[in-house]
């Protein structure tokens, strides 16, 4: 039998074009229509989330992780590719049937209180008429805010909004739960509390996407993750093979020459690690552990002084700032090829 | 999907009628209702006609001014407090939303025309201008060209800015209401045999405009000619149909269009 995906995601891409004729495809191909900016925000993705997972999408600002969101819920359209919701094309309507989606920093009507906003949207998840009452008051209660159900949202706080964005992600308990951010505006009690509310909603099957930048908490929540640099996949993968993923090494050189650096930088797996101002006069890189004794060997060659070494524990953290200081470098490589 | 255009037609309604630009609304008419009042106390003879004919102007482009900023605003304002976003997220076609919203918005309207007929009641009873019941046909017209006017903003409003929207919609507002005149001005270029391609042009694009001036009926209720139920009905229908290939075309750009 084969395996249940929530989510199937093929060589997805999203191009946005810019410009007075960007609109019309038609004219791109004449001068007057190539006046337009391209921006590639996702390129060439794939990945799945098995049923009863929990998946979490990270990358930097603008890495192209809510323009993906975005896609898999049918606000953008994809350039290309694929992506399917339990084998149903994302882009009808009734793929979306089992889905609760929180979008990033969400907002609503003002004028209507969250009682009001709660009803909307259960008609519109199509719970009968008869339970929309009960539903409502229950998921209300559940995100903590039944004292504040009867009062206009424009008078609620950025938390409590999204306190009820999580609410709404949970009407007529979704297979699949799409959120993104949704620790963001929270303080530490309300974030231990929706973590506790999304791990209720895995226990009871269902299965989870989400994207934030607080570390601590996708390593708390999540089974597997992929960071996304550029709208592109840069490192996917569990957070049980990064547990059990070889250990790396932080050296830290004090002055060392522009012989050395050169040196170091051919050795595999070589990462610089940007540091403050203050340390400008250190020199700090990560390699892997198996690199240990080429690494001291170069050293050694250049009579570089070591100012320490350190064993880091493979974290997600320092997996995406690994990930994000290699893309700089590449970054400013190709800026140094282009100058 | 009925359940599903409902519910966003309350919605909408609920956020209009709270809304600080219906009340601004509402109070900015009252006070051109007193300033009719006052005016036609102090003509003589003529505060009949004064009342009937200035209400029903005021009246009618009150409230298609206010349809058109309601309907030209609408989707893009959602977009840009990104309430849309979980709107657009649930299991319904995007076409729910454009209708819901336009429902939601032709029922403020409603309610504003009734509004408005009650305080034009209100200042007739006052003038001691017996009741005449042309003149909830009257309003009730006034209505149904306001619901075409919205319609055209709400198809504006799938693809483009307020701004924009409002300058198109008003465009064609006035073409609607001035097309009697536009057809003569155009005849009469034919008359001097001087056929303009221009005018022919003309000609075609106003078979596309909205018959506004059907909903024009202030000669009639201030002379006091009588308005069928007939013509009301064809009226109602002519505005229904009229806002409903409008939604649809609305429906279609809307679906297509990238919410970013």
């Amino acid at each position: 039998m084969s395996e249940e995906f929530a989510v199937e995601v093929k060589n997805l891409s999203k191009t946005f074009y810019t410009g007075f004729f960007a609109p019309i495809p038609y004219l791109r191909q004449y001068p007057l229509g190539r006046l337009h900016k391209v921006v590639s925000a996702v390129s060439d993705l794939s990945f799945n989330i098995r049923s009863g997972e929990i998946f979490a999408l990270l990358g930097a600002n603008g890495a192209g992780k809510s323009t993906t969101m975005k896609m898999l819920m049918g606000l953008i359209k994809p350039t290309q590719g694929q992506a399917y919701f339990y084998d149903e094309a994302v882009h009808h309507a009734k793929a979306r049937r089992n889905v609760g989606y929180l979008p990033e920093n969400p907002s609503f009507y003002d004028e209507l209180t969250p009682r009001e906003l709660m009803h909307l949207f259960c008609a519109l998840h199509h719970v009968p008429n008869r339970e929309i009452e009960m539903h409502s008051d229950a998921l209300i209660t559940r995100v903590g805010m039944s004292h504040a159900a009867d009062r206009p949202l424009r008078k609620l706080s950025k938390g409590m909004h999204q306190r009820i964005g999580i609410a709404q992600a949970l009407i007529a308990s979704p297979r699949l739960i799409v959120l993104d951010e949704p620790f963001s505006g929270l303080d530490p009690i309300g974030r231990r509390e929706i973590r506790e509310v999304l791990l209720e909603e895995r226990a009871r099957g269902a299965s989870l996407l989400f994207s934030s930048h607080i570390l601590p908490d996708v390593e708390a929540l999540c089974d597997r993750f992929l960071i996304l640099e550029q709208g592109q996949v840069r490192h996917q993968g569990s957070l049980a093979d990064l547990s059990s993923s070889a250990d790396q090494l932080e050296f830290t050189l004090v002055k060392p020459s522009e012989a050395l650096q050169q040196d170091l930088r051919h050795l595999e797996g070589f990462t610089v690690l940007e540091r403050g101002l203050e340390q400008k006069a250190l020199f700090s890189f990560c390699v892997p552990e198996s690199s240990q004794q080429a690494t001291l060997a170069k050293i050694t060659e250049h009579q570089g002084h070591i100012y320490e070494i350190l064993r880091l524990k493979p974290q997600l953290e320092s997996l995406f700032v690994t990930s994000n200081s290699q893309v700089d470098q590449q970054n400013s490589k190709g800026e140094k090829a282009d100058d | 999907m009925i359940k599903s255009t409902w519910a966003i037609a309350l919605a909408t309604f609920r956020s209009a009628f709270r809304s600080k630009l219906s009340v601004v609304i509402f109070f900015f008419s009252l006070a051109l209702f007193v300033a009719i009042s006052l005016m036609t106390a102090s003509s003589l003879n003529e505060d009949e006609r004064l009342l009937k004919d200035l209400g029903l102007f005021l009246g009618s482009s009150l409230i298609s001014f206010s349809m058109l900023a309601l309907c030209a605003q609408t989707l893009y304002r959602d977009l840009e407090r990104k309430s849309l976003f979980t709107l657009a997220t649930k299991p319904i076609s995007r076409s729910v939303i454009v209708w819901g919203k336009y429902i939601g918005l032709a029922m403020s309207t409603l309610l504003l025309t009734g509004l408005f007929g009650l305080v034009w009641y209100f200042l007739a009873w006052r003038l001691h201008i017996p009741f005449e019941f042309v003149m909830i046909k009257a309003w009730l017209l006034i209505w149904f060209e306001a619901l075409i006017i919205g319609s055209v903003a709400m198809l504006f409003g799938s693809f483009s800015t307020p701004l924009v929207t409002s300058a198109l919609a008003f465009g064609v507002m006035l073409i609607g209401r001035f097309a009697d005149d536009i057809i003569r001005l155009q005849q009469r270029a034919i008359n001097t045999e001087e056929p303009s391609m221009v005018l022919d042009l003309a000609k075609e694009l106003l078979v596309i405009m909205p018959p506004l001036k059907l909903y024009n009926v202030s000669e009639q209720v201030v002379y006091r000619s009588p308005i069928p139920w007939a013509y009301v009905s064809k009226a109602g229908l002519t505005s229904w149909s009229y806002a409903a290939i409008c939604l649809m075309m609305a429906s279609l750009l809307f679906a297509r269009r990238d919410l970013t």
